[in-house]
């Protein structure tokens, strides 16, 4: 046979208590509880402060990611503007250098 | 092969005279003589004006069309060739040759031409990417095409160089692109779309899809709509850690599942969680309570090995669209599930990757680029980065040559036909063979931006892979990852942000040598 359990039908329920042990009960759980710490609301309280603090690192994580990406964008960007200008100085000093020698034989041609 | 290069010229006025004879001189300079440029005029443009050649025929009309010029030459492939724009020397030569076996169309990478003759801002375009020119008209005016095909085009309908880029590529049995600068344009905005030109495009070919304006200027986004939602078996290997994730300590395995549980508006979904038999318990039992009867668990007792765990995991899927998943990730936009599905549902869709996230909302996926090692396409970037100009590679759905596994969706059929991930690979690049073992069985690997999800990978982990593991890459991989098909030879080694190789000279600067 199987005995089944009632966790609320056990010989203690069994008992009927007084109301004074009732009340003495229950400010001798306020008095523990404001001994150990917080009670159920304060614990409602924590986890809202909890989700709250979440939030905000969440915001703050973003914000700074933000910020690093843009770095990370802006010096791509940067080595895509030193690449294009080292292109041009490469290709224009030949010929910036030729119309040196070209200015120059105009100016002695002037000269003389 | 001779190549009918056409130009059409609907003005008169000195400006289109003078961009007209820049054109002819292009054409002009071209190494071979395979080539004929049929050149349709308005019949109040003074010819004589105009340098005459050979191989040049000039068609008169009250109002010229490109019908015209096509009745006007036999040749075997057409170009059109736009007033003002040029063709680089050999141009005409490479593009025939590029028409090989089943190839009907090709295009060419093209920079912008400047008024003093100097070349500058070049566009590097992938290789053919379908999903790509629905979102963007990458290819612009630089497409070449079988005669046979354009003469199916009703060309008096086209709308836009995207409109005629979209037909031509949907007819052709194969499209190719040249990775050399052939065609010099002038100035003009790099990215356009044709909304109503991809929505008569995705009528023709069977997308049910509405077509939306994209984040990026001159792009559009396809919204696919889904005939029917399949089951999504959802597989999830893990061991069951806990992170600090956003400073709060936290069951990985659970906030990933609860993600999508809470956010997900695809609702047609499984979870095969694939754990190590030391996960603790009371992550399972959560599992049990988020998930429900949509909980299917798979005990993994064998030394760690990501592959095997996925393709356990994929047995014992009911589904037939596998949607492979990280713990370390949390789903962000609701529809992300139903745009992966949309995607995937693609005869030829290989792997569909997300957009993922770090944790602090900078990029950490952005599809792979292959640059002689496998990397994140602009990682660390901002997370709503549309990608480095000209062509924003993360502002739209692309075919990339692989994606990460962190989150991706297949089709059964995909996964065995290619035999599921590589057990030689238990712990690194799994993802990336998975990838171009799809790709080398012609599928096409996807990857979208309207898909996202964290992913709370270490950003400052190096991670740790192993010479052996590199040399078995190598070994099975080596060419493509040297030659990524979706990026370009001309892009630096090693970076993934699209940055110009160093030693391109500027085209046309050698003319000005005063020497």
């Amino acid at each position: 046979m199987t005995v089944g359990h009632d966790r609320y039908n056990s010989p203690m329920a069994a008992d009927p208590i007084e109301s004074d042990d009732l009340d003495a009960l229950r400010a001798e759980i306020r008095r523990l509880r404001d001994l150990v710490g917080p009670s159920e609301d304060s614990y409602q309280q924590l986890k809202l402060d909890l989700l709250g603090a979440r939030d905000a690192a969440i915001g703050a994580t973003a914000s700074a990611g933000a910020q690093r990406g843009r770095v990370i964008e802006l010096e791509s960007e940067l080595q895509r503007t030193r690449h294009l200008n080292g292109l041009v100085l490469r290709t224009i000093a030949p010929a910036a250098k030729g119309l040196r020698g070209v200015m120059r034989a105009v100016r002695a041609s002037a000269n003389t | 092969m001779i190549v009918d290069i056409v130009t059409l010229v609907t003005n008169d006025d000195e400006a289109t005279v003078d961009a007209l004879d820049a054109t002819i001189r292009s054409v002009d300079d071209q190494s071979c003589d395979r080539w004929r440029h049929i050149i349709v005029v308005d019949h109040l443009l003074d010819l004589g004006q105009l340098a005459q050649h050979e191989h040049r025929t000039f068609v008169t009309s009250e109002t010229p069309t490109l019908a015209d010029a096509l009745d006007s030459g036999d040749g075997s492939v057409v170009v059109f060739l736009t007033v003002g724009d040029e063709l680089e020397r050999g141009a005409a030569q490479s593009l025939a040759e590029a028409f090989t076996d089943d190839v009907d169309a090709v295009y060419a990478d093209h920079d912008v031409l400047l008024a003093d003759a100097v070349y500058v801002d070049p566009v590097y375009k992938p290789d053919f990417s379908p999903e790509r020119l629905r979102a963007h008209d990458y290819i612009g005016p630089t497409v070449a095409a079988r005669r046979n095909l354009i003469d199916e085009i009703a060309l008096d309908s086209i709308t836009s160089d995207h409109d005629l880029n979209l037909r031509i590529t949907e007819r052709a049995r194969s499209v190719g692109h040249v990775s050399s600068t052939l065609f010099h344009l002038r100035r003009r905005p790099v990215l356009s779309a044709d909304t109503s030109a991809v929505e008569r495009h995705c009528a023709r070919i069977g997308i049910d899809a509405d077509v939306a304006a994209g984040d990026q200027r001159g792009c559009v986004r396809v919204v696919r709509r889904l005939a029917e939602r399949p089951l999504v078996s959802v597989i999830i290997p893990t061991r069951g850690s806990s992170a600090r994730v956003w400073g709060v300590q936290t069951s990985l395995v659970n906030a990933a599942v609860e993600s999508i549980v809470e956010r997900s508006i695809y609702r047609e979904l499984e979870f095969v969680v694939v754990y190590d038999t030391g996960t603790p318990e009371h992550v399972l039992d959560e599992l049990e309570r988020v998930a429900g009867d949509r909980l299917r668990l798979v005990d993994f007792d064998a030394p760690f090995n990501f592959s095997e765990k996925v393709n356990i995991g994929s047995v014992h899927a009911r589904g037939d669209h596998l949607l492979l998943l990280n713990d370390d990730t949390q789903l962000i936009d609701p529809a992300s599930i139903e745009v992966l599905v949309g995607l995937c549902d693609a005869p030829d869709a290989g792997l569909v990757g997300a957009k993922l996230l770090y944790e602090d909302g900078t990029l950490q996926h952005g599809g792979h680029v292959y640059a002689e090692v496998p990397l994140h396409a602009c990682a660390g970037w901002p997370g709503d980065s549309p990608g480095p100009a000209p062509l924003y590679p993360l502002a739209v759905e692309r075919e990339c040559a692989g994606v990460t596994a962190a989150v991706a969706i297949i089709t059964r059929d995909a996964f065995e036909h290619v035999g599921g991930m590589c057990t030689d690979l238990p712990v690194n690049f799994n993802d990336v063979d998975l990838s171009l073992k799809l790709l080398a069985e012609g599928y096409r690997n996807l990857w979208t931006p309207s898909a996202t999800w964290y992913h709370f990978e270490s950003r400052t982990r190096v991670r740790g892979s192993e010479q052996w593991e590199v040399d078995l890459l190598l070994d099975r991989w080596q060419p493509t990852l040297s030659r990524d098909p979706y990026y370009h030879a001309n892009f630096v080694s090693g970076r993934s942000d699209w940055s110009e190789r160093i030693g391109r000279p500027i085209a046309g600067f050698d003319e000005l040598d005063l020497d």
